[in-house]
């Protein structure tokens, strides 16, 4: 019986490999959102091509939708772009976008000669509409349901992949749900 | 002359590392909330740094916004739920004491307690 008693370490032992060796494929810099699964948060940021209309919250509610956070200045949101254009041309959800710690100019101009994916843009100057949404490093896409219920978030650039993988089988599922 | 302008070169270091706090407060127990969050709170762009420690941009900002809530009277837990509302448990540097993290917290204990049963009921048994 006594005997027994030695395999007790053994397990404890033996539990927290598995638990470490799991850990080894987590990715820190991955945050999960505490936003999925609440509804949106409340935010008010001028419009990026009429400085003085204001869009809040109530503007993004309604639909399935994208709610992605990027800036001119960011790498891998300009590569996420061209696919973007792909899926806005698709019409199967509106983007709305947040352009985070950017300059207006820059962005209308940038946006002008590369095409607008964008149903709705804010121009997120100082960040704070961005640290409502929880952002820490773009780009990152939110999808949103009709009632303006967070309901999955992706952080890094959307490709075919990702969003084939990750949000399709969301999508079709949150539009036939009623408003 | 030149111990003069190295013993100068030398201050200003000192002043360049010692001057980094942008936020002041007249009341002083608004500022000892402020330096005390901002040293538990995680850069989550630099994540192995603290806000206070970090010159990243998202960090800055946080300060800033942080700064702005005491001001206006925000109390310690209300900036904590604010970001963790925002963020999620990561951006704490001490994790919360709550259902999930009981076995992070008292596990050590745990083991350490059994460890000395183990070794009591060993070295009885050698000295019988």
């Amino acid at each position: 019986m006594k005997r027994a008693l030695y395999l007790i370490p053994f397990c404890i032992i033996a539990g927290l490999s598995l638990f470490l060796w799991q850990g080894l494929t987590l990715q820190p810099h991955i945050i999960d959102s505490p936003l999925v699964g609440k509804p949106m948060p409340k935010f008010s940021g001028s419009d990026l091509f009429n400085t003085n209309h204001l869009i809040t919250q109530q503007d993004f509610n309604g639909q399935v939708a994208l709610v992605n956070i990027w800036a001119t200045w960011c790498g891998s949101c300009q590569m996420e772009h061209p696919f973007l254009i792909k899926l806005s041309k698709q019409q199967i959800l509106p983007i709305y976008g947040i352009d985070y710690k950017d300059q207006p100019q820059k962005a209308q101009a940038w946006l002008n000669k590369n095409e607008n994916p964008f149903a709705k843009i804010i121009s997120d100057e100082d960040g704070h509409v961005g640290i409502a949404w929880g952002a820490y490093g773009t780009p990152e896409t939110y999808l949103i349901d009709k009632k303006g219920i967070v309901r999955y978030k992706h952080t890094g650039l959307i490709n075919q992949q990702v969003w084939q993988n990750e949000f399709l089988p969301l999508v079709s599922g949150l539009q036939a749900e009623g408003s | 002359m030149k111990l003069i302008s190295m013993l100068v070169l030398c201050c200003c270091f000192g002043l360049a590392v010692a001057g980094g706090d942008a936020y002041q407060f007249s009341n002083p127990a608004q500022q000892q909330t402020f330096n005390s969050l901002t040293k538990e709170l995680r850069c989550l762009v630099c994540q192995n740094q603290s806000l206070a420690d970090s010159h990243a941009e998202l960090a800055d900002d946080l300060k800033a916004e942080i700064y702005q809530q005491i001001q206006q009277g925000a109390s310690r837990q209300q900036v904590i739920d604010f970001l963790l509302d925002r963020y999620g448990d990561f951006v704490l540097y001490k994790p919360q004491l709550n259902n999930k993290t009981y076995v992070l917290w008292f596990a050590p204990f745990i083991m350490l307690l059994m460890a000395g049963v183990v070794m009591f009921f060993h070295i009885r048994r050698q000295r019988k």
